[in-house]
């Protein structure tokens, strides 16, 4: 059946076989089929206990667990939006300076060098209520006299957030794209130029299609940052107050770890793992969509 | 249409001087071809026309027009560029289009060239597609669309020829030779290829150096070059060129290291082969043959020391090794120390 040379083959895989299966594929099993129990780290015996797709049933019915399901989505929206409108503004302005490039391009970087966790807690510091430096200033120049409630208000706390996230990753799209811009082939923009395009019709004729694949590959990085956001989330708010900014993950690691419900967590983090699928099966296909019409690749 | 006049155009990148004082009078209707080696310059030439490079000094003049400072779109030119340069996501039409669109031209006129143009180019049932699905020669026939509607006063070709597989670019080179004729407008025409720019061309403009080193005919060109760069240049396979003295019967091949007067250049076709007993002709040795099914091409060299290529009838046959004798059947051409014709 096998022969020796399979055998030798087989062999010299093992290794890499071996450490795959150890922390690749046994967790993603033990983790799937522990969604299908009420594994609780507290009594390590439930693990033990099969009670099929219960745990997912009552997912679908947790109003919580859409909430923070459709939070996560508008999170991800309107930060991916405004990422890339802003991404593309300074990379377009980067692209047109004459003097000092390379040094603009490496502080336009500077975002992207801090950890998420710092950047949260800065911007816990300067969206806070009383001593903060976002309502003093607002205070100071006579806009306001109240105290808003940044991070505690609703919406105020959601946008809060995606202030931080936009402030920490608009680079990614900024300098993606301005990889773009220098590699956009010359002869179209002359073809415009010939053609008396005005500078709106060139960027929307020629700049836009060429820039679609870098846009894209932006958007399926980011969106896969966003739908996993925890860190920034967590040292703003921590989710709250009373649950207002719970995100996907803030809400599967309080149901993990906190609640100690990890069959339950595990479950969740399947449904969410969808949602990243879904986000990067889409932007793909937008890419390809968009090489396709630039005549490369398919 | 129109004439176009280059006068003492100059154009400098920092220290280097890529156009030196480049003076020429393109006749209404006429198909010029600039033709050179690559960085002699003609591309950027072709560019200062278009607009697309600002002249160091000198002025353009397109009619009786000085379109030295304008814009490329206001000098009444249209261009066909080698990498086909199409909109990607607007459809042939709205690749041919958009230049009128944006002159504010009327719709039914738009129509109106919109069509003529996709008839003489056969566009009309590929109008609605994206260039994605389009194949190279039909791009380049787009590209071509959109510079006959624009009606321009002048046509510029970049190489447009150059990203086409060979059977297609023959092809296209005839639709260029047509297009040139049903429309009888003023073209210029950027090449390497001898071939295109022979078959094309009213006048062929040879440069080199940033220099004109030629204006003429592709005959004229041919049969009657002034220096030793356009010699070379133009025939393919290239010409021979060995050094010459006077001798008593003409000129007489000079051995290698021996003092000569002039440089001697003849083409493979002003050469014939003889059998080694011939009484005639320079000895030589052949090195190698090609047979090419309507000719042959045997380089043979002499015991003067030089190599020389010969065209022969593919009905000759010559072997590698055999000694030879090579003979002139034409005269050939002079050229002094400086590369100058004599």
């Amino acid at each position: 059946m096998i022969d020796t040379k399979q055998k030798t083959t087989l062999l010299l895989l093992s290794p890499a076989i071996i450490v795959l299966v150890m922390v690749i594929l046994g967790p993603l099993i033990f983790s799937l089929y522990s969604s299908f129990t009420p594994f609780k780290l507290t009594r390590p015996d439930s693990i033990n206990q099969f009670i099929g797709f219960r745990n997912y049933v009552r997912i679908f019915g947790d109003e919580d667990f859409w909430a923070a399901f459709v939070r996560t989505i508008v999170v991800l929206t309107i930060a991916l939006n405004l990422e890339m409108l802003l991404g593309l503004g300074l990379a377009l302005l980067v692209n047109r300076a004459t003097m000092a490039q390379k040094t603009l391009r490496t502080i336009m970087m500077f975002p992207m060098m801090f950890s998420p966790i710092l950047v949260g807690f800065q911007f816990r510091f300067m969206f806070n209520d009383n001593i903060g430096v976002v309502n003093n200033a607002l205070q100071s120049l006579g806009i306001t006299q109240e105290a808003i409630p940044w991070l505690v208000d609703k919406y105020l706390a959601i946008f809060s957030i995606c202030v931080a996230e936009i402030w920490n990753s608009t680079s990614v799209f900024a300098i993606l794209i301005l990889a773009g811009l220098m590699s956009l082939p010359k002869d179209p923009l002359e073809a415009a130029e010939v053609d008396g395009c005005t500078k709106w019709q060139t960027f929307r004729h020629v700049t836009l299609p060429y820039l679609m694949p870098f846009l894209y590959i932006a958007m399926t990085i980011r969106s896969l940052d966003i739908a996993r956001a925890y860190d920034i989330v967590q040292i703003m708010t921590g989710g709250g107050p009373a649950q207002r900014t719970e995100l996907l993950w803030t809400m599967i690691a309080r149901t993990g770890y906190v609640d100690a419900k990890m069959g339950m967590a595990n479950a969740m983090s399947y449904v969410a793992i969808l949602l990243s699928i879904f986000f990067t099966v889409f932007f793909f296909r937008k890419l390809n969509q968009a090489r396709h019409q630039l005549g490369v690749g398919l | 249409m129109a004439q176009l006049q280059l006068n003492n155009i100059v154009k400098r990148f920092g220290p280097v001087e890529v156009l030196k004082q480049i003076n020429l009078h393109i006749q209404d209707g006429e198909f010029v071809v600039f033709v050179g080696p690559s960085g002699c310059g003609k591309s950027t030439l072709l560019r200062i026309i278009a607009g697309l490079e600002t002249q160091t000094s000198g002025e353009v003049r397109i009619g009786e027009r000085d379109v030295s400072d304008l814009a490329p779109s206001d000098r009444g030119i249209a261009m066909v560029f080698q990498s086909y340069a199409l909109y990607p996501h607007l459809s042939v039409r709205g690749n041919i289009s958009l230049g009128l669109k944006q002159a504010k031209t009327p719709q039914n006129i738009i129509d109106e060239r919109v069509e003529y143009a996709a008839n003489m180019l056969a566009l009309t049932d590929l109008l609605e597609r994206k260039p994605a699905e389009l194949s190279g020669g039909q791009r380049q026939r787009v590209a071509i669309g959109r510079a006959i509607v624009r009606e321009p006063d002048v046509f510029l070709f970049d190489e447009p020829l150059s990203n086409l597989d060979a059977a297609l670019r023959s092809s296209v080179r005839h639709d260029l030779a047509k297009l040139h004729k049903n429309l009888n407008a003023t073209m210029v025409y950027v090449t390497h290829d001898q071939v295109e720019a022979m078959t094309l061309a009213d006048r062929i403009v040879v440069m080199a150096g940033g220099v004109i080193q030629q204006v003429g005919s592709p005959r004229e060109l041919y049969e009657d070059p002034q220096n030793r760069f356009v010699a070379g240049f133009i025939g393919s396979p290239k010409m021979n060129f060995v050094p010459a003295i006077d001798g008593p019967n003409g000129s007489e091949i000079a051995a290698e290291g021996e003092a000569s007067s002039y440089e001697l250049g003849l083409r493979p076709e002003h050469l014939s082969l003889r059998d080694a007993d011939h009484p005639e002709g320079e000895p030589g040795v052949v090195q190698f043959s090609e047979y090419l099914g309507s000719e042959s091409f045997s380089l043979v060299a002499l015991d003067k020391g030089h190599q020389v290529l010969v065209r022969h009838s593919p009905h000759e046959i010559w072997n590698i090794d055999q000694p030879v004798k090579v003979i002139q059947i034409r005269d050939g051409y002079r050229f002094d120390r400086d590369g100058k014709r004599i």
